[in-house]
């Protein structure tokens, strides 16, 4: 009896040939599935440049902004609702929010250390891209916006929510003041937080990405405000952030009442 | 056989593949004649994969721009959708053939009844599924059958309960109607699948009936007994064949999609894309056409002497009915309930147990007529969409089949009649048979043709009519010499193989005959051993054709390139079809050992020259 004999008979060649016909056609048939069905992505060129407008169509003027109040528009896509604060102290006086070098993925700023007295200051740690948080804009320098899907797992408003400044979270460690003189947005789905005043920077886990941020320009005679372009992380749940249907020259800029109103849609 | 030998060892033995409760079938069933049904169900697996595809683009809200969409921007969206359309095209003719084959060779006899009828009402469901698909398109052929629909119902089900039938389906308009139509279309091929999986659950209780020629044409027999010598396993013979049968029409299917795509503007019965918007300059020229498969009734719908210009009342003492004026009622009972009618009830009317046609001449008259009219009225329709056809023009189109048909049934009957008794003569008798119902084919044509020219003369349409009539007469004709003509190959076989064994004789005779059987086995495992070398080369062919099909198919344009995109597609699933029935052939060598010559090789023959047509086909498209 003894060792191993391979024979390959004609019997085997025909059953290679049917697994191998099977193999190249289910093969073959996968790009032309998988082509039809991946969604067509319009991507666009260049950010639109869009005048913020109030719900009744006029312009939004920048000094009409009350302080510390949170305000929704959609940019640079129909379907990506942004925060829109004009940041102030427990007081409502506005501050100004300073330029930032952000990075891209970072640690929380506040940890358990925090509570207890830890670190406060933004790390970038090595090998990771940063970007220019631009800072805020208006007579004050105190307008900031962000986008509004969190970067952790994509909840929204009112899921994630801006707290001003003094006012307390539902965070159940709850300290005092976490973010710095802005308040917070504070996410409810798992407990994230980002610090307005420093760029939407994460200041608590478990998300590790700042929220992008909403380049805004501001016309000094006019005092009108203009949304022009997007920086920071990719928007949450997009392939890219021109990927979809682009809002038009005009954005509607909705209050919290207003928002809640209108049931959300835009 | 190494490690992925005893993989599949483990799949086939907890599977229990070699002992599936499905019926086993002789080795030689695997024809075409036996599988007619397959090209039904393969037409139906198509329409359910590509219908589920299209789903993620058709919106309802847009019907003809998103159909046009998928045609136009997304990539292979051109292939899917006119596929599906084919498909369905497809799915109807065969079903067609499914039923006239079967309804000529009387499958539908006992034990089989309850097949039958769930056969003829999933041939219902099906044209209602297509016709709630056509609606959704959008175009003007779409909206047209929206109207159309509407009115049917309306003039079908009277007014109360034809508006509460018509708003139930088509919604009271706007994006509603397409959402409905949808919802509807989907729900009807769902239920379609249900009958399927009944059909086959009823089939797989007693079984295919067994081949005429092996029980002389007698429906007493009517069951191929599970301890026969000559049945094969269904797995994997019969699953082999399947996939054969489904790759092969499959490829088939989208070779004529590409061939169709490739060809430019099409007629709109058979164009594969969606026709002209309805609120288009173009809508008006386009003929207010149904798709081919509902022309038979809307030909008939213009038989304006049917049409019920006042209600009727039926008096029955004590109930009272009232049948409302209605143009539609008439045509609607005459051409589709009526026959439905006859077909549902035909098992129980034809109880006899011969199944050769012309041992059962009327039921062979009324399914040669059924056949002619269906042609005639839709070749009419085609050719005369809205034309008003008065009593006269009727009977003088429909009355000559009836005679025609008739009185050549009656005589190839007495001919096959005379045959049977005297067996020496019998191949006389066919000779005989075929030249006459060439003869009856031939007169139907040439007498049509004089009758119809001498009243209308020079009335082209007509003529045409005519020569349809005398080409299904043809039709018929060539159907009876091939099938009925030939000589029973398996007779005494198989009367041996399912006479119960009763008398002490016999049981010796049984002896002999296994032992016979084992040597032939033994000599079969020889054979299995020697597959012919031009298999194994037609295969390795086959498998080149896939491998180039591919990298073909994933470098080149799917939205330019669409027909050689679709003729790849088709090249792929041919060649794997090929390969397919390479290993099913392969498979019956202990039955039936490779003889080679024409017959052996004419399936191939047929795939390879399918392949280069499609390459044509790819090569034209990619040069232009
Ligand atoms: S989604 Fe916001 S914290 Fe998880």
């Amino acid at each position: 009896m003894g060792g191993v004999r391979f024979k390959f008979t004609r019997r085997d060649f025909i059953r290679f040939l049917l697994a191998a016909g099977v193999a190249g056609v289910a093969g073959s048939y996968v790009v032309p599935t998988t082509t039809y069905l991946s969604p067509r992505v319009t991507q666009a060129e260049e950010y639109p440049r869009s005048l913020l407008v109030k719900s009744n169509g006029e312009p939004l003027k920048a000094s009409e902004l009350q302080v510390n109040k949170l305000y929704l528009f959609p940019y640079p896509l129909k379907d990506t609702m942004n925060f829109l604060i004009n940041l102030g102290d427990e007081n409502d006086n506005p501050v100004e929010i300073p330029e930032l070098e952000l990075p891209l993925v970072m640690e929380p700023i506040v940890d358990i250390s925090y509570i207890m007295g830890g670190s406060k200051e933004i790390e970038i740690p090595e090998n990771v891209q940063t970007y220019k948080f631009p800072g805020g804009v208006g007579p004050n320098k105190s307008i900031v916006a962000f986008n509004g899907i969190c970067q952790h797992l994509g909840c929204i408003y009112p899921q994630l929510q801006y707290t001003r400044p003094g006012e307390k979270t539902s965070l159940p460690t709850n300290p005092p003041e976490i973010g710095e003189n802005g308040g917070v947005i504070f996410c409810r789905c798992h407990g994230s937080a980002y610090d307005p005043y420093r760029g939407a920077a994460v200041l608590l886990e478990p998300v590790l990405k700042p929220l992008p941020a909403i380049v805004l320009e501001w016309d000094q005679e006019t005092d009108q405000l203009y949304a022009v372009g997007v920086v920071g992380p990719v928007i949450f749940g997009k392939q890219c952030n021109l990927c979809g249907e682009l809002v038009g020259d005009k954005v509607t800029v909705l209050s919290e009442d207003e928002y809640k109103q209108q049931g959300g849609a835009i | 056989m190494g490690v992925i030998g005893r993989i599949l060892g483990w799949f086939y033995h907890r599977l229990n593949l070699e002992h599936l409760p499905l019926y086993r079938v002789p080795y030689n069933y695997f024809n075409l004649d036996h599988w007619i049904g397959a090209i039904v169900a393969a037409a139906f697996m198509w329409l359910a994969i590509t219908g589920l595809l299209l789903l993620v683009y058709y919106s309802p809200s847009a019907p003809y721009e998103s159909s046009l969409r998928i045609v136009n921007e997304i990539p292979f969206g051109k292939i899917l959708l006119s596929s599906h359309l084919y498909a369905a095209h497809l799915m109807i003719f065969s079903a067609y053939i499914h039923l006239f084959r079967n309804y000529f060779v009387a499958s539908y006899k006992k034990p089989r009844e309850l097949l039958w009828i769930i056969g003829i009402l999933a041939g219902l469901l099906t044209l209602n599924t297509a016709f709630l698909g056509y609606a959704l398109v959008g175009d003007i052929v779409s909206a047209d059958a929206i109207n159309v629909g509407k009115g049917v119902v309306a003039g079908i089900f009277g007014p109360e309960l034809g508006t509460f039938i018509n708003n139930l389906v088509f919604g009271t308009g706007g994006e509603e109607t397409y959402t409905r139509l949808l919802a509807f279309h989907i729900i009807s091929a769902a239920l379609l699948g249900l009958m399927f999986m009944a059909h086959m659950a009823v089939f797989e209780a007693h079984g295919p009936p067994p081949d005429v020629k092996e029980v002389r044409w007698k429906a007493s027999i009517n069951i191929i007994r599970q301890d026969r010598k000559d049945l094969v396993n269904w797995f994997p013979h019969n699953f082999i064949f399947i996939i054969y049968m489904t790759t092969a029409v499959w490829g088939i299917l989208l070779f004529l999609v590409s061939l169709a795509l490739s060809a430019g503007k099409l007629h709109p019965l058979i164009s594969p894309v969606p026709g002209p918007s309805p609120v288009s300059p173009e809508a008006a020229e386009h003929p207010p056409y149904p798709p081919w498969f509902f022309l038979f009734m809307y030909k008939v719908a213009d038989f304006v002497f049917l049409t019920l210009d006042k209600p009727i009342v039926i008096d029955l003492l004590i109930l009272k009915l009232t049948i409302p004026e209605s143009p539609i009622l008439l045509p609607f009972i005459l051409s589709v309930a009526l026959p439905v009618l006859y077909l549902v009830l035909l098992p129980f009317i034809d109880t006899s147990i011969e199944r050769h046609p012309l041992k059962r001449p009327v039921i062979t008259i009324i399914g040669a007529l059924l056949i002619t009219y269906l042609i005639q009225t839709t070749v009419w329709g085609a050719l005369t969409p809205g034309q008003h056809v008065s009593l006269e023009l009727a009977t003088i189109l429909m009355v000559p089949p009836i005679v025609i048909i008739a009185l050549g049934v009656a005589i190839l009957s007495k001919i096959h009649a005379r045959s049977l008794n005297n067996e020496i003569s019998a191949g006389r008798a066919f000779v005989s048979l075929g030249i006459g119902s060439i003869m009856l084919a031939a007169t139907g044509f040439f007498i049509t043709i004089s009758v119809v020219r001498s009243i209308f003369s020079g009335a082209t349409v007509e003529d045409l009519i005519a020569g349809g009539l005398g080409f299904a007469g043809l039709l018929l004709g060539m159907y009876i010499i091939i099938n009925f003509g030939s000589k029973s190959k398996h007779t005494e076989g198989f009367v041996k193989a399912n006479m119960p064994e009763s008398n002490d004789p016999v049981q010796e005779k049984k002896v002999q005959e296994t032992e016979k059987v084992s040597a032939v086995l033994k000599e079969a495992r020889k054979a299995e051993e020697e597959i012919p070398l031009s298999l194994l080369i037609m295969g390795t062919i086959y498998l080149v054709i896939i491998l180039a099909s591919g990298f073909l198919l994933a470098n080149i344009d799917p939205i330019e390139k669409a027909v050689a995109v679709g003729a790849l597609m088709s090249s792929l699933l041919i060649s794997l079809g090929g390969i397919a029935h390479i290993v099913h052939r392969t498979l019956l060598l202990p039955y039936d050992p490779y003889k080679g010559g024409w017959k052996e090789y004419k399936v191939h023959a047929l795939l390879y020259f399918i392949v280069f047509l499609n390459y044509i086909l790819v090569s034209i498209n990619l040069l232009a």
